[in-house]
């Protein structure tokens, strides 16, 4: 590799410090052939990274998925389901006291012999998470807000996006949408089920 | 794509080797993109490409037990989906028949019949490429394409980084040389 080739290599590859770049720059532009040389190629890089990329298809994740050998939950793992699977169904002590409060109010009402039923338009509060540090937005979108992802933007928290949804019992679909145009499906949901565009939803159950 | 810092990736490593195959949708949805495209520059063919990359999330999902943790997951599935490309790329050249096989070791240009076959869904850049020796195609996708760095890069093709440079140095002026005989110069 002689003197000018190396000049071009250490541009080409980012390796000059400021000082030398000033000076490769002088030899460059002082040189016609040298700067034509270097000129196409940095043409041809550019090409490469404006081009150069390729997107799989939609389904390409769900391909892959369906194609995974099963592996059977590590009895950790159940535990945690079984311990923090709060996101789900979030349990606090104000919605227990919410929950209390329906229970003595039921049994109030059966005991002065009233006739309406209790409970009709209770909701739990369900806290959805993604963690996606890089996203400039993310929304749910999903059944209960008839897929429209600009109804619930969900909130930025320490590279967690965050939202807290009062949701009446029963099962619900949904995926997150990422920069308004990525439909993802949530990775820490308990089940999925497709979507019919070969790809799935997350599904959550709801319940008191 | 969606961020992937490495601490994220070995939350969702270890979910998966829990016995939990959803959060293996997260890592997939992070890394298809590279996958792909480093498979589809490789050999140049959209559906080999997506075969190849499948193959290699499914092989690394197998895998996963032996990855090392001090690693990047994405180091480590850059370089299993080079191994797969070169294996289609190696297994692409036995199958083909007799005449084939002297056309290519006269030349290393794609036989006409294939290069014929491949045109129409083949950009310029990409039939370019596919005339590089393969040791200049791969660094030039991993630095250029995928922008990393050539420490990076060693890692992934196990080559040293001042044989990295050459060959970088030597594949963009065959590219470049290439690009002008087709007259797609930029």
């Amino acid at each position: 590799m002689n003197r000018n080739d190396d000049i071009l290599r250490r541009m080409l590859d980012n390796e000059l410090t400021p000082q030398e770049q000033d000076a490769a720059s002088r030899a460059i532009a002082g040189d016609h052939d040298l700067k034509q040389e270097f000129d196409d190629l940095a043409a041809i890089l550019a090409v490469l990274k404006r081009d150069g990329r390729r997107e799989p298809g939609q389904a390409f994740t769900a391909r892959v998925m369906e194609q995974l050998p099963r592996r059977a939950p590590s009895l950790r793992l159940r535990l945690r389901n079984f311990l923090f699977g709060s996101r789900v169904l979030r349990w606090n002590v104000a919605s227990a006291a919410a929950v209390a409060s329906v229970l003595i109010a039921t049994a109030a009402v059966l005991w002065i012999g009233g006739g309406a039923k209790p409970g009709g338009n209770a909701t739990v509060l369900v806290q959805l998470r993604l963690s996606a540090p890089q996203a400039s937005q993310v929304a749910v979108a999903g059944s209960f807000n008839n897929w429209r992802p600009d109804v619930h933007v969900m909130t930025r928290r320490n590279g967690d996006w965050i939202i807290e949804l009062p949701l009446k019992p029963g099962v619900y679909t949904y995926m997150f949408v990422v920069n308004g145009q990525s439909w993802v499906p949530d990775p820490l949901a308990e089940s999925y089920q497709p979507d019919g565009f070969g790809s799935r939803n997350a599904v959550l159950k709801v319940a008191i | 794509m969606i961020g992937s810092p490495n601490t994220d990736d070995q939350f969702l490593i270890q979910r998966c080797l829990d016995g939990d195959a959803d959060s293996y949708a997260a890592l997939v949805d992070r890394y298809k993109s590279m996958a792909y495209t480093t498979a589809y520059r490789m050999v140049g063919d959209a559906a080999s490409a997506d075969d190849i990359a499948q193959e290699s999330f499914i092989a690394a999902y197998k895998a996963l037990a032996k990855f090392r943790r001090d690693s990047r997951f994405s180091t480590w599935l850059y370089s299993i989906v080079m191994n797969k490309s070169r294996d289609f790329l190696r297994a692409e050249r036995e199958t083909v028949g007799l005449d084939e096989i002297s056309d290519v070791r006269q030349s290393p240009l794609p036989s006409p019949e294939r290069t014929a076959r491949h045109h129409q869904e083949r950009d310029a850049l990409q039939q370019a490429l596919d005339q590089l020796p393969r040791d200049y195609r791969e660094v030039l996708i991993l630095k250029h394409i995928e922008e990393l760095e050539y420490q990076e890069i060693s890692r992934i093709l196990a080559v040293g980084v001042p044989a990295l440079k050459v060959r970088a140095h030597r594949g963009r002026e065959m590219l470049k040389r290439l690009l002008t005989e087709m007259g797609a110069q930029p």
